[in-house]
């Protein structure tokens, strides 16, 4: 018993015969039609049935009349007030609707669920399945009579057999709920045809279970025929089978109402639609006005049973249609959308990739270059970028190495006045904005110009704007369909551009700045020799005014001590006192003579140059100074490579100066002076050098670096001035030449300077 | 007496007729002769007749008809020694006064420079170059504006000898320049050589 129970129920249930028998006996408690419905199915056999019998059948049925009549008003929407009575309201909706309706709500009573159990939703759909074939059972007929096809079946035979060829399905629907629903189950998951579910499921499909069901309703043998057969296959009907016609209307019906979403259970399988027309020779072309024919009958039968029809194929199609239309519609739009955003994320990288290459020292080249890359990554094959201030000749360049489209004389020929005249409008704007600063730059669309250049005539693109008293443009090779997708979107060139402009203000200013910065360096270059030059002027303006107070103040002392021993001088006669007196008298003099040293350093008078013969000048100064000095003159060496040369100086300054030169010279080698001074004439710039060599002892470095100093000596402490070389630099200086020592320790020293052969060309005073 | 009566002229400032007479040692008859026809200027007492001669009109008119002026002054040249230092102006006074032929007033200061020079009427101004309250230049110009004072003699002493200085000074009016410290005779003789040629 426990083995038997625990048998697979499939297995049970297809090997065990006194299960489908038990299901069988199961459909046989079904009720049966009632006398009404047999008496309907009975007159409904010719389609010219009598309207007096149809009434007479509906009046012995109360709550049937009411129907009718309610549908009547239904179908009349109120346009008549009047009561209908059911003569009436079978007259107005037409016998066969009447027959039809009444049939189908006579079955549909005795299998129906009860409402809200489980099966009520599919019991509902599988009567929408058998009112959709029986209504187009009933179209085919009457299509294949109109296109005089000898079908041996009325409309209302074939409505009837069409309506309950599947009578089968919904007894077991209504018998065995939960196994059905299973079956219903398997056919949507495993795409089993209905058949092979039920077999599978119950061991009986529902074409036996119909037939034992019409059997026993003992319902017309066609309709028998139609729920026994209507799953065969075409040409294998059994030799039994009677009414082919019918079953062949059936079968064409159930398939076309299935294509058009009637199919219950929804199944994978469904039946050759092609191979069903044949087999009537009916017209597939006309399959379609078939269903819609069938579907408009079936929505007063579906109100009649309260049976939703939510399933309308042709207005499905319709909106369908619709949708796609409009899926179609949407589709363009984001294919135009996305066309914007893929330039829009082009743009926007492109604007990014510029903003990276920003820094803070990026000159005005460098912005163009990133504009023209820039450009170049929004789809233009080569872009070259330009900026210049308006009205300026310059103009500023990106790195166009690899961009053969541009040339310098080319951008200058852009100016206003040579700019293609198809681009009169950016000419116009280029006129009108040269001196606005507006709050935005002005822009212009992307116009095509040409560029003349020396071998061919290039077609290229040009875009401009104008801000803040710069120009910026952009001259590119770019597919025209680009162009215009560009012009569309404008905003994002104009991103773009303004991103450009803004970065070569950024930059001019950045470069403005970076050329003050270097004017500021030079200035304080400048500054800081002024400065010198100044703390030397007023350091020796300093030396003046203490030399002249010292003078000043030194001298009175001076005279009275100088006045006073000479006064005593005058009244004795003692000899040494006399002696005492003049050495008192010499030395106030010699200090007062230090003080006027002084003041004619700091002060030198100005020069009053004349031209002298440099050869004699030189030898008269040497000669009276070996005479001052008690030195022979041959201690030194003139030589003069140009005997005849003049030179343009002071001659009390140019001996002043080679006073101080050989004294310092002389000093350099007191043991054994020898002097050797030379000359030589620069044509170059008209000067002529006097070089005083000693073989001395030389300066040290630091010595050297101070020999120019005032108050200066490398003599020891009390032996002199330090005034000598100084006095002479600055008299060089003032005559209009300069100054300079080189020096050995031990070897020698050479003092050179040079002074101006002539007078300076024509001053304006002459 | 007579003596005593001379230093009194010396200090007069206005003479009569009679005096005048006397110092120049002709008739009061010529000499109100020479005032009335002009040649000896001067003015009339208000409100009589007598008839008054400065001091500066006699002397012009002295030496116009170079009448001696033993009589008027002491014969000795009055020297103005103005230094601001002390040492320097007392070895000055020293100096001239030693000398027999001047006769020295001092000053310290512009300001007692110009009281000086109106009170003692000095031939030779002596003057250092930067004085404490004004400026060398200044006191030439000064000077040489008044017409009482032309024939005064100024002799600038400076520390400095600028020459650009030295020019401004003597296109101002100075008529020398003695730079310290100096050889005393050299300032004896040039001063005694302007009062020869004056």
């Amino acid at each position: 018993m426990s083995t038997l129970l625990r048998t697979p129920v499939s297995t049970a249930q297809k090997s065990c015969p006194d299960r489908v028998e038990l299901i069988l006996s199961q459909l046989d408690r079904l009720p049966a039609p009632s006398p009404v419905a047999a008496k309907l199915l009975a007159v409904s056999a010719s389609d010219d049935a009598s309207l007096a019998a149809i009434v007479e059948i509906l009046r012995t049925d109360a709550a049937l009349s009411a129907g009718v009549i309610r549908l009547a008003n239904r179908a009349d929407l109120g346009a008549r007030a009047a009561k209908m009575d059911i003569h009436k309201s079978v007259t107005l909706l037409g016998l066969r609707r009447v027959r039809n309706a009444v049939i189908a709500q006579q079955f549909f009573r005795i299998l129906d669920a009860a409402p809200g159990s489980p099966q009520a939703q599919l019991c509902k759909q599988l009567w929408k399945h058998n009112l959709a074939v029986g209504c187009a059972c009933e179209a085919i007929v009457e299509i294949s009579r109109a296109s005089q096809q000898a079908i041996g079946l009325s409309g209302g035979e074939a409505f009837i057999c069409g309506l309950l060829h599947d009578v089968g399905k919904l007894a077991l629907a209504v018998s065995l709920p939960k196994s059905y629903a299973r079956v219903v189950e398997l056919c949507k998951r495993e795409q089993f045809s209905t058949c092979d579910a039920e077999q599978d499921i119950l061991g009986v499909d529902h074409t036996v279970a119909g037939k034992r069901l019409a059997t026993r309703w003992g319902l017309p043998s066609a309709i028998v025929e139609c729920v026994w057969f209507h799953h065969q296959g075409f040409g294998m009907l059994p030799a039994s089978a009677k009414f082919a016609d019918a079953i062949h209307v059936v079968q064409l019906a159930d398939a076309a109402m299935n294509r058009a979403g009637f199919a219950v259970p929804q199944a994978g399988v469904t039946a050759d639609l092609d191979a069903a027309c044949r087999a009537l020779d009916v017209d597939p072309n006309k399959l379609d006005s078939m269903i819609d024919k069938a579907i408009q009958r079936l929505r007063p039968l579906c109100e009649l049973v309260e049976i939703d029809l939510d399933l309308d194929p042709a207005a499905q199609i319709v909106r369908l249609t619709e949708a796609n239309r409009e899926l179609g519609r949407l589709n363009s739009m984001l294919m135009s959308s996305e066309r914007i955003y893929s330039r829009r994320v082009r743009c926007l990288d492109a604007v990014a990739a510029f903003t990276g290459t920003e820094s803070e020292g990026l000159m005005v080249g460098d912005v163009c270059t990133a504009a023209a890359r820039a450009f170049e990554a929004m789809g233009a094959s080569t872009a070259a970028a330009f900026v210049r201030r308006v009205g300026a000749e310059h103009v500023f360049l990106g790195d166009t190495k690899h961009c053969d489209i541009l040339k310098t004389s080319d951008i200058i020929g852009l100016t206003p006045n040579h700019r293609d005249e198809s681009n009169s409008c950016v000419s116009a704007n280029m006129s009108q904005q040269q001196n606005a600063i507006g709050p935005a730059p002005t822009w212009a669309k992307v116009m095509r110009m040409k560029m003349v250049d020396s071998d061919a005539t290039h077609a290229l693109w040009l875009v401009a704007s104008f801000y803040s008293g710069i120009e910026c443009g952009l001259i590119f090779d770019m597919s025209e369909s680009m162009v215009s997708e560009l012009n569309a979107g404008i905003a994002d060139l104009r991103m773009l551009m303004t991103m450009f402009i803004r970065s070569a203000l950024a930059a001019f200013e950045h470069s403005d700045t970076q050329r003050l910065a270097e004017d500021a360096l030079d200035m304080n270059r400048r500054l800081h020799a002024a400065q010198t030059e100044l703390l030397r002027i007023r350091s020796l303006d300093m030396i003046a005014q203490m030399a002249a107070g010292a003078a000043h103040e030194v001298n009175n002392p001076l005279s009275v001590i100088s006045g006073r021993a000479q006064m005593m001088h005058a009244k004795t006669a003692d000899e040494d006192m006399q002696r005492g007196l003049d050495i008192i008298i010499e030395q106030s003099n010699r200090a007062s003579g230090i003080v006027t040293e002084l003041m004619r350093f700091s002060k030198p008078e100005p020069p009053t140059p004349l031209t002298l013969s440099l050869k004699k000048t030189l030898e008269s100064i040497c000669q009276r100074w070996c005479a001052s000095m008690n030195q022979s003159a041959s201690i030194i060496n003139i030589a003069t490579s140009d005997p005849g040369v003049a030179v343009f100086a002071d001659p009390t300054h140019l001996r002043e100066i080679m006073e101080a030169i050989l004294t310092n010279a002389m000093e350099a080698a007191a043991d054994k002076p020898d002097i050797q001074v030379n000359s030589h004439t620069r044509n170059s710039d008209d000067t002529v050098r006097i070089a005083v060599t000693d073989r001395g002892r030389g300066m040290t470095l630091e010595t050297l670096e101070h020999a120019l100093d005032p108050f200066y000596s490398n003599r020891p402490a009390g032996r002199g001035r330090g005034l000598g070389l100084s006095r002479a630099y600055r008299l060089v200086e003032s005559n209009g030449g300069r100054l300079w020592i080189e020096s050995k320790v031990n070897i020698g020293t050479t003092v050179s300077f040079e002074l101006p052969v002539r007078a300076p060309a024509a001053s304006p005073r002459n | 007496m007579a003596d005593a009566k001379m230093s009194d002229q010396r200090q007069k400032k206005v003479f009569t007729t009679g005096e005048v007479a006397q110092i120049c040692k002709v008739s009061q008859q010529t000499v109100i002769r020479c005032f009335d026809n002009g040649r000896l200027q001067g003015f009339r007492v208000p409100g009589s007749k007598f008839r008054r001669i400065p001091r500066e009109s006699l002397i012009a008119f002295m030496k116009h008809n170079q009448i001696p002026m033993d009589h008027l002054d002491t014969g000795r040249r009055r020297v103005l020694v103005v230094d601001d230092d002390e040492a320097i102006v007392d070895m000055f006074t020293d100096l001239l006064e030693r000398d027999g032929r001047f006769e020295v007033k001092t000053a310290s200061s512009g300001y007692d420079a110009g009281i000086l020079t109106e009170q003692f009427r000095p031939d030779v101004l002596l003057l250092d170059y930067k004085l404490p309250d004004i400026n060398g230049n200044v006191v030439c110009r000064t000077i040489r504006s008044n017409p009482n004072y032309r024939h005064m003699h100024i002799v600038i002493i400076s520390g400095v000898a600028d020459p650009d200085e030295i020019a401004e000074l003597r296109a101002a009016g100075a008529d020398d320049f003695i730079r310290k410290p100096f050889d005393i005779n050299m300032v004896i003789g040039r001063i005694a050589e302007l009062m020869r040629v004056a």
